[in-house]
């Protein structure tokens, strides 16, 4: 009998015989927006958003919040939050001031009524914007810019701070910024001196200068000091032995606790650190070996040098300072970017997250971008990644290193973390999706929720790698098969390669308006936030130990769970190339571990 | 024993390792039905296999040199015409030559046949004036198979085929490709053995006597 297929003699093969595979393990990279991506490892991710490099290596979802109190009784929107002695003090944009202990609850500390029982029937605070706090000597003071600060014993009784022996708060100032340090009390952001640091009696956070003897506090002005930029004082910072003294483009480090012969406590700022600075008080945070802070170009960062000693500055956001500056440079006024940015340093998982509202106006504001910071040197993880979807005012972190958001609407959410597992879900307790768990277009959903457990809003995820030539750029290939390797719970995400640069989808002719699906004339809709993409393969996974369409209680219906990610069988694959993109992206309440992802292909021709 | 195309591509992506199920395979599902298709087609060409032919009477218009009845389900192809008979004749009518000029048969007895383009008769009979019936048989070639239509066709041939020709495609180890080739045209060459093991009539007549009428001599 004559072959029926006699090809394999005779047809022109172009191509291996064998396949071949690549597996990329390997995301140490973190988030790199600065590199192109036809010339970037894949090791870096060019999309990393609401996704961390975790300590496992693998790329997961980030933690959700939850709701942890409610503090609308007192306040609608919350200004600074901070832990204090088993507690989270909460200041309101009405200048009262609540405590939430573990269990939530909320219990008023500071009120006009509670102002007004104090010696001298004063009156509480007024309207606020900024607040700032330190703890000295065991207790808080609390500082707002326009009022007198305030100090809160560890019985949470607050009152105004006052030098104890005059018994008067008439020489205490009043400043936007307060930072405790090698004991003294340091405050600045007086509108008045702008450039003026305030620095109490030795040991004592309520004496200051022209407060009875004995006192050694003294004020410096330091405007002279700052050779380029604003000499606005921005924030206060320490590091090991020294205060920093942030500018808008300029770091003084100085040096207290040095006295002359009479007695007088004599600063030293004998060193300038320019070309970087500090946006805001709230965006400088202290985690041991490295100040981080955040100024218009990105986050610098200062450490000591290994020999000198002396502190050098470095650009830990080189890979990610387009986006940051793209984001801060939305924000046009003073106000927005002094009060508005914050950071909160998560130790759980040595991240730094810098807050960056999207609107100087706060009512236009419908997120607050997080651009996170990953470091662990002894692990060598250095990455950024790209929260999203978030709305807050302020965070903090407490004894036991969780950490805590207040949000404008009165509410205080807690960040999930490995010991008070929370669903990958945002907003857990307080909002809630559809029926059919679509939720508005600002991803949030509506309250208040019927079921606790049932609550939460999906966390939008994506990853995308560089574009990828499989180490022969000039060559065709011929993708056959995928594979994935998933740890986690069932999360459908879905898997999509482009090819050859067609990214986005170039017939795209916009968004259609909302409410009547129509166009303009020429048939165009509104420019897309982000561009409507053209991936030449897409296909919908699902993570963790779930069943498949083929599973037997699905049989050949297509009701099944999805296609389990992590199974050793074959997954076709199939597109020619030369260069190819690898994006997973996908909504969430629950965790997703992507550990490395294998495609498998063949080599042809240099004539695609 | 016959199974969907649906049920004979889950055969395959399973032969070859790969993940099962409706809609799973959203890159090599259509493809290896397609494949399934095509090694049927090829094979249905192959041998005159029992399960698609069949024999007909029908009655010629006499003026056409076609049959009365519409084809169209019938009969899809001129090719799948196996032999035609007039009626109650063991003589097959033979096909038109090339070269040979129908105008010139006459008469109402059928002589030859030929290709007609018009799908709901295929084929007509010269001369066109030959009348009475024909008797025929042919084969009827399935429609090209939805995912749920029912393959009557050996299955273990098609998925090996079609599991050969994907592997082939994809540059897997060549032997694990060879050895699918090999059963594959195995099979299909014992299928058509197959078709020659039942005994065969050596002449047009009927091959065992059935019944017979006694005259008694005058």
């Amino acid at each position: 009998m004559a072959r029926i297929f006699p090809i394999i003699e005779t047809k022109r093969i172009n191509r291996s015989n064998l396949l071949l595979d690549v597996t990329i393990r390997d995301f140490s990279g973190g988030w790199n927006v600065v590199d192109n991506d036809l010339n970037l490892t894949t090791k870096f991710s060019k999309v990393l958003r609401n996704m961390q490099r975790g300590i496992d290596g693998s790329i997961s979802i980030r933690y959700g919040t939850e709701l942890f109190a409610d503090c609308t009784d007192y306040f609608t929107k919350i200004i600074n939050i901070v832990y204090y002695n088993g507690r989270l003090v909460v200041v309101g944009s009405n200048g009262k001031i609540v405590t939430v202990d573990a269990s939530g609850k909320v219990a008023e500390v500071w009120t006009d009524e509670w102002a007004g029982n104090l010696n001298g029937n004063p009156t509480g605070w007024s309207e606020t914007v900024f607040v700032s706090f330190a703890i000295f000597n065991g207790d808080l003071i609390i500082v707002n810019g326009i009022n007198k600060p305030l100090i809160m014993k560890s019985t949470f009784m607050v009152e105004y701070l006052k030098d104890l022996f005059d018994k008067t708060n008439v020489n205490t100032p009043i400043c936007k910024y307060v930072k405790a340090f090698d004991r003294y009390l340091l405050m600045a952001g007086d509108p008045l001196n702008p450039d003026r640091l305030y620095i109490s009696n030795t040991d004592t956070s309520g004496t200051w200068l022209n407060d009875s003897a004995p006192n050694n506090a003294v004020n410096i002005d330091l405007g002279s000091r700052v050779p380029f930029g604003d000499h606005s004082i921005k924030g206060l910072g320490r590091f090991r032995d020294k205060i920093i003294i942030a500018f808008g483009q300029v770091l003084l480090p100085g040096t207290l606790g040095i006295f002359d012969a009479n007695g007088n406590h004599t600063p030293t700022f004998d060193d300038v650190i320019e070309a970087n600075g500090s946006i805001s008080h709230r965006a400088i945070q202290n985690i041991g070996e490295d100040l981080l802070l955040a100024d218009p170009s990105g986050v610098p960062s200062v450490r000591r040098a290994l020999f000198t000693g002396t502190l050098k500055p470095e650009r830990l956001s080189q890979l990610v300072d387009p986006a940051i500056q793209l984001s801060i440079g939305k924000l046009k006024t003073i106000g927005a970017l002094e009060d508005r940015t914050f950071s909160v340093y998560n130790k759980k998982i040595g991240m730094y997250m810098l807050f960056v509202p999207n609107n100087d106006d706060e009512a236009s504001t419908i997120e607050t971008r997080c651009f996170a910071y990953e470091s662990n040197r002894q692990l060598k993880i250095e990455a950024w990644s790209d929260y999203r979807d978030w709305k807050f005012t302020c965070g903090c972190r407490t004894a036991l290193d969780h950490v805590f958001f207040g949000n404008a609407d009165g509410l205080i959410f807690r960040l999930g973390d490995e010991d008070h597992v929370t669903k990958r879900a945002d907003y857990v307790g307080d909002q809630e999706t559809w029926d059919d768990d679509t939720t508005f277009g600002d991803q949030t959903g509506f309250n208040p929720v019927a079921d606790f457990s049932d609550s939460g809003i999906p966390i939008r995820f994506a990853w995308e790698l560089p574009w990828v030539d499989n180490g022969k750029r000039f060559n065709t290939k011929g993708s056959r098969y995928i594979g994935l390797d998933v740890s986690g719970e069932l999360v459908h995400f879905t898997l999509k390669m482009f090819v050859d640069n067609i990214y986005e989808d170039m017939n795209d002719l916009g968004e259609k308006w909302l409410e009547d699906d129509q166009s303009f004339d020429d048939l165009t809709g509104f420019e897309r936030e982000e561009p409507l993409l053209a991936p030449r393969l897409e296909t919908e996974f699902v993570g963790g130990h779930s069943s498949g369409y083929g599973n037997v209680g699905y049989g050949s219906q297509g009701f099944g769970s999805g296609r389990p990610a992590q199974d050793e069988l074959l997954y076709a694959w199939t597109a020619s190339y030369k260069i190819n993109k690898m994006r997973i992206e996908g909504e969430t309440l629950k965790n997703l571990n992507i550990i490395s992802l294998t495609h498998v292909y063949t080599l042809g021709s240099i004539r695609r | 024993m016959a199974q969907t195309l649906s049920e004979l591509t889950s055969r395959v992506l399973s032969r070859i390792s790969m993940v099962t199920g409706t809609d799973t395979q959203l890159y090599a599902e259509d493809r290896v039905a397609e494949m399934i298709q095509h090694k049927f087609d090829v094979l249905f060409d192959e041998a005159w296999w029992p399960q698609f032919l069949f024999w007909r009477q029908d009655t010629l218009d006499g003026t056409l040199g076609v049959v009365t009845v519409d084809l169209t389900n019938i009969l899809k192809r001129f090719d799948d015409v196996r032999f035609i008979y007039p009626a109650n004749s063991n003589s097959v009518i033979p096909g038109l030559s090339a070269a040979q000029n129908p105008y010139n048969l006459s008469g109402t007895t059928p002589i030859a046949f030929g290709e007609l383009n018009d799908p709901t008769k295929v084929f007509n009979i010269w001369p066109h004036s030959a009348i009475g019936s024909i008797e025929w048989t042919g084969r009827t070639k399935p429609d090209k198979f939805n995912p749920a239509d029912v393959i009557n066709f050996d299955e273990q041939v098609l998925v090996l085929g079609a599991a050969f020709d994907y592997l082939e495609d994809d540059g897997t180890n060549i032997n694990a490709t060879q050895k699918f080739q090999v059963l594959f045209e195995s099979r299909a060459e014992q299928l058509k053995n197959n078709m020659s093991n039942a005994p065969t009539a050596l002449n047009p007549t009927a091959s065992t006597q059935n019944s017979f009428t006694f005259v008694g001599l005058p």
